[in-house]
């Protein structure tokens, strides 16, 4: 069993323009070394790419606001 | 202007190998219906030790708990650090941006690119030939600084890093800095400004002057480094989105390095745009105040004097010690009127015992000064998107 608990979630900026490129990142840890994978939505129906996962702790995301 | 904003709410899951999730949501605000940019400063603070650089995170965190929080810090390449790092883990000698990756510090990217540019160009003051400029793979060729000083940007930003502007060198009219001349300079600005905002939208490149060495009187030379338009020379094409400057407390009360040369709002003498806050409100960028203290090397100007200049914003009075071009009344001013801000960032460097410019003792005079400063600027935290 090799469960991720998520510990936090930050966004670039306090707050976005519409069309500016919102960067998420993703904080999380495991009692094991991964790989993890990352996903994600929002209830703006944006589409989320991830642009960086070291698989093992951290993820970075991006969509436009 | 903005219209209207919504908050949705971003939902993340992480997912192991085994198919094991973690779910998590976090919200967060969208501002719709204008592409004006917001009136934008941010109260920071660079806080470093070149000898202990093991300390540099707690040192941070330690001036916060003084003062308040960072909003902005400077990261200073030197040569050493040529080429730069392109992720946070290729950073791992580099504790200044370890520390404000851990902190989630927002930072500017000081960059030193190795080529110096050039005044050999028919396009550009000062030469007859346009010369090869490289390519990608070659380092010392403007292409090849441009393509790692982009590729460092873009692989810190991966790394999570808030990457807030950029710009190559810092004290610029100083030119033991850059070792060059004014037209190699902004050469440098010709070349890289659009193929850097082509590959780095939201990060504005501009330029970080010194208050120190060339006093803003000598007008001319500060407008030979700047590659935008002045009252010199109105019909320039504008290669950078924001100008900033280091004053310490020494030179301000000199009474020739002010922001404003008649105080805010007015305009400056005809013929003379040697005061940054006036080139910058001129060529319509943001302007920012990237150093002060009490000292960058000269005599400490004592606690008067760094009232008047830190917050004091009473009536334009006669030189020296104008109060009408303290930070607080300047900042203040340019947020009052919609004119885009640079951060306002205080420097205390730890390596320096015992110097002027540091805040170690919850006594400390300058606190109180401090954050009636960050109060003036919270309203107008933004995005980087500073240009108009």
């Amino acid at each position: 069993m090799c469960a991720p608990v998520l510990r936090n979630i930050s966004f670039d900026q306090a707050s976005y323009t519409a069309g500016q490129t919102i960067t998420a990142t993703v904080t999380y840890t495991s009692c094991c070394s991964g790989p993890f994978t990352v996903a994600a939505s929002d209830t703006g129906g944006r589409t989320w790419t991830v642009t960086f996962n070291d698989g093992i702790s951290m993820a970075t995301l991006q969509a436009i606001a | 202007m903005t219209s209207s904003s919504a908050q949705y709410t971003f939902s993340a899951t992480v997912t192991s190998e085994d198919g094991f999730t973690a779910t998590s949501s976090q919200p967060f605000t969208v501002t719709a219906g204008g592409t004006t940019p917001t009136t934008t400063g941010i109260f920071g603070a660079t806080v470093t030790d070149k000898n202990v650089t093991s300390t540099i995170k707690a040192d941070i965190q330690a001036w916060e708990a003084l003062v308040t929080s960072i909003g902005c810090m400077k990261i200073y390449f030197q040569n050493a650090n040529n080429p730069p790092p392109t992720s946070v883990a290729a950073a791992a000698g580099n504790a200044h941006i370890q520390a404000a990756w851990q902190l989630g510090i927002p930072v500017i990217l000081c960059y030193e690119p190795t080529y110096s540019g050039t005044t050999n160009d028919a396009t550009w003051p000062g030469g007859a030939d346009k010369p090869a400029q490289g390519n990608s793979a070659t380092t010392g060729t403007i292409l090849g600084d441009q393509a790692q000083m982009i590729a460092s940007a873009q692989g810190l930003i991966k790394s999570g890093m808030n990457v807030l502007a950029a710009c190559m060198w810092q004290e610029i009219d100083d030119t033991g800095k850059h070792g060059g001349v004014p037209d190699q300079y902004t050469y440098l600005y010709y070349q890289n400004h659009g193929p850097w905002k082509a590959a780095l939208p939201s990060v504005p490149l501009g330029i970080i002057y010194t208050g120190y060495n060339n006093p803003y009187a000598t007008s001319s030379q500060l407008t030979s480094w700047f590659p935008g338009p002045t009252v010199l020379r109105p019909s320039d094409t504008r290669y950078c989105d924001w100008v900033a400057v280091d004053i310490y407390g020494n030179g301000y009360t000199s009474g020739t390095r002010y922001p404003y040369q008649n105080g805010p709002g007015n305009a400056p003498n005809a013929g003379t745009a040697g005061h940054l806050a006036d080139m910058a409100d001129y060529a319509g960028i943001a302007f920012g105040w990237s150093e002060f203290g009490n000292s960058a090397k000269g005599i400490d100007p004592g606690q008067a004097n760094m009232t008047l200049m830190i917050s004091n914003d009473a009536k334009l009075t006669p030189y020296p010690g104008d109060p009408v071009n303290s930070i607080q009344a300047t900042f203040a001013y340019r947020v009052a009127n919609g004119l885009p801000c640079m951060p306002v960032m205080w420097y205390q460097d730890n390596a320096n015992t015992g110097g002027p410019n540091l805040i170690i003792s919850s006594g400390d005079y300058r606190i109180p000064l401090l954050k009636s400063l960050a109060k003036t600027l919270s309203g107008s935290i933004s995005s980087p998107g500073l240009q108009p």
